[in-house]
């Protein structure tokens, strides 16, 4: 099982950073998934992706979501985004990957979750709405609206260099 | 700066909600060919429909490029603690190898090629670990009869071979690379490695070196190898004159003898 979760752990750093929204929390939301996943493993016929994916949400939904423990790493995500960055990374890409991050710093906790339930773990509406407890059409708009709202995030993030 | 809230009048038929659905496949069959008909037609909402595609595929390359981002320490810690139990028969990290066996490295190199990599790979030298059964019989059969340069398809798994070289033991050795692509959840996962197979007293394949490159989204092309850590094992085996394709061929046809 050991290998089969080293491998699982790139996706699931994004699953959780899809979440959480800062790597900070990102990484200590998929310590702890793996370290519940070591002590309760997956009961049987029940593939170890999906429950590692389970135990990350509900990790996220009961103890992360609530806590604002690291304020200052979110509120700051220049800091956040460039401390771990290597000085020979190319620049284009740390700019975009700053962008992004922003942008999905500015959803709400109902969005980045649909989102990671939907783009990452792969679940169909239906199976993304059983989760969250609310009608397909919830998980519809949800999405909808994260999309649109990265859209424009992102746009105008790039209008004023467009501009220069 | 526009406003794809104020675009959506310009289609007023079909929603942001529906183009979203429309990019999942969440439709029903009937309303994914409506949109599909109005985005041939319609400049306007295929314009809207570019963009969010443009916004979400930048957010798919963002978070893919957090595998490139180091790890916190409590994570790596753990990791460490996976890769221990159920590899340490065969697998021996990077540093620990190098201390064992090449004295000439500085712990401080051994240290910052694991930092940099952060993987771990078999790597027996003088005795190595892996048996045949660590080679895909389909690739053993690859290393016996093909010369280097070609690629070759099993099920899930491409492999091309590289090179032949002798190691310090006169040993012959052949390098190899393998991709494989695995579904995990929503995404194809590729899983790179740099393997290196020599020939025993037996006249067996034996996997000598396995380097896993860092994993990446299907999406991705490879064009980054490890290098110095590939040149590193070339060079404590003392792998000395690489064989030219004519001398790859005499081999194969001599059957590697």
């Amino acid at each position: 099982m050991n290998n089969e979760l080293l491998k699982l752990i790139p996706i699931l750093r994004r699953y959780a950073y899809t979440f959480a929204g800062n790597l900070h929390d990102a990484d200590d939301l998929v310590q702890n998934t793996l370290e519940r996943v070591l002590k309760k493993p997956p009961p049987e016929g029940v593939e170890l992706a999906k429950w590692a994916f389970r135990i990350c949400r509900n990790l996220w939904i009961d103890e992360y979501r609530a806590a604002t423990t690291r304020q200052n790493a979110t509120e700051e995500p220049h800091l956040q985004a460039q401390a771990t960055t290597d000085g020979e990374r190319d620049v284009t890409h740390q700019i975009e990957f700053k962008q992004v991050y922003e942008a999905m710093q500015a959803l709400n906790d109902d969005q980045r979750t649909v989102m990671a339930l939907v783009t990452i773990e792969g679940m169909s509406y239906q199976e993304a709405a059983t989760v969250i407890d609310k009608p397909v059409g919830t998980v519809m708009s949800r999405l909808a609206r994260a999309r649109a709202a990265l859209t424009m995030h992102l746009q105008t993030m790039r209008t004023p260099m467009a501009s220069r | 700066m526009k406003d794809i809230n104020n675009e959506t009048n310009e289609a007023p038929d079909i929603s942001d909600e529906s183009l979203s659905a429309f990019m999942d496949n969440e439709l029903p069959p009937a309303h994914m060919e409506h949109i599909m008909e109005q985005l041939a037609h319609d400049d306007a909402l295929a314009d809207r429909f570019d963009t969010l595609m443009l916004a979400e595929s930048q957010r798919k390359k963002a978070l893919n490029a957090i595998d490139e981002e180091p790890m916190s320490v409590g994570l790596q810690q753990l990791i460490k603690q996976l890769e221990t139990p159920t590899q340490s028969a065969k697998i021996i990290p990077f540093t620990q190898r190098l201390k064992m066996y090449t004295p000439r490295f500085t712990t401080a190199v051994a240290a910052s090629f694991a930092a940099l990599f952060g993987f771990v790979l078999s790597y027996g030298l003088q005795q190595p670990h892996v048996d045949s059964s660590g080679i895909n019989t389909q690739i053993v059969q690859q290393l016996e009869t093909t010369v280097s340069g070609k690629k070759y398809m099993f099920a899930n798994q491409a492999v091309i071979l590289r090179a032949s070289f002798k190691n310090n033991m006169g040993k012959i050795c052949r390098q190899y690379r393998t991709r494989e692509t695995t579904n995990i959840a929503a995404e194809k996962v590729v899983h790179v490695t740099d393997n290196i197979a020599c020939r025993n007293d037996m006249g067996h394949w034996q996997l000598n070196a396995k380097i896993p490159l860092p994993i990446m989204n299907e999406s991705e092309y490879q064009t980054a190898t490890n290098h110095s850590a590939l040149d590193a094992i070339l060079d404590q085996m003392g792998a000395g004159d690489f064989f030219t394709k004519a001398q790859e061929q005499l081999s194969v046809d001599n059957g590697w003898q």
